[in-house]
């Protein structure tokens, strides 16, 4: 059993390393993509093997999938911006300075394995004081109970980032005319709409369903809105959501909303509290619910927008289909 | 814990692998990746430390760290990626010129 954990481990480290190198050195963009993707999804297993699923939940539908969908959308960019419809330039595939940088990077990979083995050779303790703030908490999964109360700041100012990255690629979408990457078809192939039917219902009822378990077992607001971003995501791509030159309000709101009621929250604390961002005895449940709730709801509007590069998008009436 | 020799080995050679993508591409999308790998690296460690607790239960407080760290990287790319655009669509081409001395090394957009 021990080997057979071992030779598993050793492969999927193999598997990271050859992975990685693949995707530094192809000389084409698009394999350098698509290998990176497939990096993520290993690195999805990788968290699973560690016992860590809600980073593997995290990792494969926030990096492997919509990283992914960003990087393939930027491919898709270096086509339609240089005018160029069918051939992708291949970037010059090395530069100087190789020997150097491989002499460097050997030097430094030796170096950070040893630490790192002997670092992580030490066995330490959880703190007692942490492990008992953990188990006595009335939320049940340790990572929630840390997302939103223990270190509550850290993903106050991690969804703020998240709002600021946005704004800045609107502030650059305002300084250039940058074409288009997903202007609406005039025929949608066949299959579309079947597949929208099946996917949307599949997966609102995931994403709702990792939001809601969230609070006892792996899942969360993260991976909840990461869904719902990939759902944003097809909705954009099939043309059921149209691009805008300016945020309606409505858009405005889904992003404001998380960061901004979490900030507010944080306010209020001190009223019950002499520490912001403290949960009022008795109501954790529901506070910490609240708040992720209107965290999936940014974060998917967030990273539907991000992948779209537009300022808004609004849905495209469709004309009625139906008898 | 077999995992823990071999996966501090990966991310000590996955954080070198990064960085050499990102000294010698000069495609600032390649760089991109290269920077990702090296974040890999950096969550890959730290969840490797969280599970060396073993025996109270992993320390949560690295993997909350990793999880607020994936989505940095996602704000990161998406921004970085928007920008490479720009810098194409000002100079034609999406990397860095060759020519001035002090933007050797630095791919802008970490």
């Amino acid at each position: 059993m021990s080997l057979l954990s071992l030779i598993f481990d050793a492969l999927l480290g193999l598997g990271l390393l050859w992975l990685a190198w693949r995707a530094v050195s192809s000389p084409g963009l698009f394999a350098s993509v698509v290998l990176f993707m497939v990096f993520g999804f290993v690195m999805a297993i990788t968290w699973a093997r560690l016992g860590a699923p809600d980073l593997a939940l995290a990792e494969a539908a926030i990096s492997a999938g919509l990283t992914g969908a960003l990087l393939l959308s930027a491919c898709k960019a270096a086509l339609t911006d240089t005018g160029n419809d069918n051939e992708l330039p291949d970037e010059p595939s090395t530069v100087r300075r190789r020997w150097p940088a491989a002499l460097i990077c050997t030097g430094l990979g030796a170096v950070l394995s040893i630490v790192m083995i002997q670092v992580a050779a030490n066995r330490a303790a959880v703190p007692p004081a942490l492990a008992e703030a953990v188990t006595t908490h009335p939320l049940d999964n340790p990572i929630t109970v840390m997302l939103l109360d223990l270190r509550g700041y850290d993903t106050l100012l991690e969804v703020t980032v998240l709002l600021t990255a946005f704004l800045g690629v609107r502030i650059l979408l305002e300084q250039t005319e940058l074409p288009r990457l997903h202007a609406p078809r005039a025929t949608t192939p066949l299959m579309v709409d079947p597949l929208l039917a099946m996917a949307t219902p599949v997966l609102l009822m995931t994403a709702l369903y990792l939001f809601w378990t969230g609070m006892e077992a792996p899942g969360g607001a993260f991976q909840a809105g990461a869904l719902l971003g990939a759902l944003g995501v097809m909705y954009t791509l099939t043309g059921r959501f149209e691009p805008l030159d300016r945020t309606p309000v409505l858009l405005r709101l889904g992003l404001i909303l998380g960061p901004g009621m979490f900030a507010i929250f944080a306010c209020l604390a001190l009223t019950w509290s002499e520490w912001p961002l403290a949960y009022p005895a008795g109501a954790t449940g529901a506070a910490a619910v609240a708040i992720e709730f209107t965290l999936m709801i940014s974060i998917a509007v967030t990273l539907t927008l991000l992948f779209s590069a537009t300022p808004g998008l609004h849905a495209r009436h469709m004309g009625v289909r139906h008898p | 814990m077999s995992g823990i020799l071999a996966f501090s080995l990966t991310a000590g050679l996955l954080f070198a692998l990064g960085l050499y993508g990102m000294l010698t591409r000069t495609g600032l999308i390649h760089r991109l990746l290269g920077a990702n790998i090296m974040a890999a690296a950096v969550f890959l460690f730290l969840v490797v430390l969280s599970t060396r607790a073993t025996e109270a239960g992993a320390d949560p407080v690295p993997e909350v760290m990793v999880l607020t760290g994936i989505v940095i990287s996602i704000s990161l790319t998406a921004f970085g990626l928007v920008l490479i655009r720009y810098l194409r669509a000002m100079t034609g081409q999406a990397t860095l010129p060759r020519s001035g001395r002090e933007g050797d090394g630095h791919s802008g957009d970490d």
